[in-house]
């Protein structure tokens, strides 16, 4: 009799939900807990995400400034969120890729996100929906992934003061526009964390994911590099190798995405021929034309100072960097993150590839360790978050 | 054996990124699929299309067959400071269309550029029949940017294997014949609501038909445009 209790599909059911709250009872005060200490992380990127919804709304309803897009950018309440490259990877996500012959086509974009926004899309959810909450999540998630990172590079209160400070840095707008760089921002940080902790899978997955997300990820490689000196003697064999595997996991993401078009547009190469219709061709002497060129870019343009000055500024944090402890490879990794994008002889959108440029924030709240440097620091980047929404018909990031 | 151990790591040094980058193509190959076999074909046609900077062409509309000469490419025009990109069209009766950024215009009979008025409803139809490269471009590479769909169809045109490609809607449609090999352009066809028209077209000329639409539209002809 007690054998026929002890298999009835109902006591089965009680020990299995007995055993399920057996487990969830001490997760519970841990999540909790978990949680209460980055509270602040969710209200700062709350906060800031408020700045840039707000400043888009204001846009929908003044209709103001005309820029490249027309009135056509107001339509939608948060039209300017939605436009620029953001067209284009909702293209992706809705009709895949095509090289169109000298003109501005699709294969220059990297495919992770678009991909990601497919998959948000497929819940039934329209894609401009999709492609906004993908990005402000994804970005949450990147503030927790940074200051996790931070935290075990730096001591505490600096690592959450550049964790604040990256909530309400004026670049990340894009980071809810639908763009890729929340993505990024997140794998970089990911990426960073793993390899810190010696969990090399995962740090492969983390950096296959950046190169996947922009080709720029491959410049993880570095950080990994350094991780992976530092560890070597500690490794056993095995350990070695998959940090190696983890060091090689982002380039070989990377040469994924040409065998892809290979053998979905017959051409590996349809990546570099859109970057060239998009005018990014790049070349060795790239960044010496780069900078030759801003002077007379700066005479004729206006916008061009965006990118210049965002770019001035980064390197001058970078230069700083070392005082505030920072390792070489991380350092490394945010100069090339700066200057890589200029081999394309320009400065254009420099500023928004540069936000991965992770040391900057911890060279920023180094410097305003004193509480009153840290308010104007946040003063002045809640500001320019707020102009560069306002700034987006005008031009691109 | 011992220096097999001491080789151990090779292993997965050598397999994660080999994975990484077969799980990146499966992904990739999953989520977005071929580019569908028209586009591809359509995205060849409009390669082997914009190659030529001179378009000749017998055009039938509306009962009327004119022979038709486009040229393009930069121009100085009377009145602006610097050089303008657009294309010159000359028909065989002596008219004259021209499109430099501001819409289709007509020139005035005995004027040079700079004595126009903008082109009507069917002149715009004979200028987009007369298969000006970039032009005609234009509306096959806004159709595939924006992933509208676009139907090749394997036909013969004038005794030759050629596929059709249509782009376009119910309200208007543009029908490209190019040769099935080399995908040189051989016709063009256009529905747009009560207008129907085609032109036989023969793509590429020489300095002597550069020569010939520069004069008649009164411009200089600088030796370095003196080539198709």
């Amino acid at each position: 009799m007690s054998a026929m209790h002890s298999t009835s599909p109902l006591l089965l059911g009680m020990r299995m939900l007995e055993r399920a709250v057996a487990v969830e009872t001490p997760g519970r005060p841990a999540v909790a807990e978990w949680l209460a200490v980055r509270r602040e992380i969710v209200v700062w990127w709350a906060a800031s995400r408020v700045v840039v919804f707000a400043g888009a709304f204001a846009l929908h309803v003044t209709r103001v400034p005309h820029g490249y897009f027309g009135p056509a950018i107001f339509r939608p309440v948060f039209g300017p969120l939605e436009a620029w490259d953001g067209i284009w990877y909702r293209l992706i996500a809705t009709h895949g890729y095509l090289l169109v012959p000298g003109r501005q086509s699709d294969p220059a974009f990297f495919p992770l996100y678009p991909l990601l926004l497919k998959l948000v899309g497929a819940t039934g959810l329209p894609v401009v929906a999709a492609g906004l909450l993908l990005s402000n999540v994804l970005f949450l998630g990147a503030l927790l992934a940074f200051d996790a990172l931070s935290t075990e590079l730096f001591d505490p209160a600096l690592a959450r003061r550049a964790t604040l400070l990256l909530a309400v840095f004026p670049t990340t707008y894009v980071c809810s526009m639908i763009y890729p760089e929340s993505l990024v921002l997140l794998a970089y940080s990911l990426t960073g964390l793993f390899a810190i902790r010696g969990r090399w899978g995962a740090c492969a997955v983390t950096a296959a994911v950046a190169a996947l997300a922009r080709p720029e990820g491959i410049l993880l490689a570095l950080p990994i590099l350094g991780c992976l000196v530092a560890q070597w003697r500690s490794l056993e064999p095995e350990r070695r190798g998959r940090g190696v595997g983890a060091l090689l996991a982002g380039p070989a993401a990377a040469v994924s995405f040409p065998l892809y078009l290979g053998w979905a547009l017959h051409d590996p190469l349809a990546w570099s021929k859109a970057q060239t219709a998009w005018g990014r061709s790049f070349r060795v002497d790239g960044i010496y034309h780069a900078f030759t060129g801003i002077t007379r870019q700066l005479a004729t343009q206006g916008w061009p100072y965006r990118d210049f000055l965002a770019c001035v500024v980064t390197l001058g944090l970078l230069a700083l960097a070392r005082r505030a402890g920072i390792p070489w490879m991380w350092i490394a990794l945010g100069v090339a993150t700066v200057l890589v994008p200029l081999g394309s002889g320009s400065f254009e959108s420099d500023a928004r590839f540069a936000l991965p440029a992770l040391p900057v924030y911890w060279t920023l709240a180094w410097l305003s360790r004193r509480r009153s440097a840290f308010r104007a620091v946040v003063a002045i980047s809640t500001v320019l978050l707020a102009l560069e929404v306002l700034t987006l018909p005008l031009v691109f990031p | 054996m011992r220096a097999l151990r001491r080789f151990r790591w090779v292993l997965p040094a050598l397999a994660i990124p080999a994975c990484a980058a077969a799980a990146g193509v499966a992904l990739q190959a999953a989520a977005f699929g071929r580019a569908p076999q028209d586009s591809l074909l359509a995205a060849q046609a409009l390669r082997e299309l914009v190659r030529y900077r001179v378009m000749r062409g017998t055009e039938s509309l509306a009962g009327r067959s004119l022979e038709t000469t486009c040229i393009q490419g930069w121009f100085k025009i009377p009145g602006h400071g610097r050089l303008l990109r657009g294309a010159l069209v000359l028909f065989s009766n002596g008219e004259r269309l021209y499109d430099i950024g501001h819409g289709v215009r007509r020139l005035r009979r005995n004027g040079g550029v700079g004595h126009s008025r903008p082109a009507g409803r069917q002149d715009r139809i004979r200028f987009i029949l007369a298969a000006c490269p970039h032009y005609l471009g234009d509306q096959f590479a806004r159709n595939l940017v924006r992933g509208r769909a676009v139907e090749a169809v394997d036909r013969r045109t004038d005794g030759t294997d050629a596929a059709a490609i249509v782009v376009g809607s119910r309200r208007g449609q543009l029908t490209l014949d190019v040769t099935s090999v080399t995908h040189k352009p051989i016709a063009l066809s256009l529905e747009y609501g009560r207008f129907s028209g085609s032109s036989d077209l023969v793509p590429g000329g020489g300095g002597a038909e550069i020569w010939r639409v520069r004069h008649a539209f009164d411009l200089p002809l600088a030796p370095r445009h003196a080539h198709a």
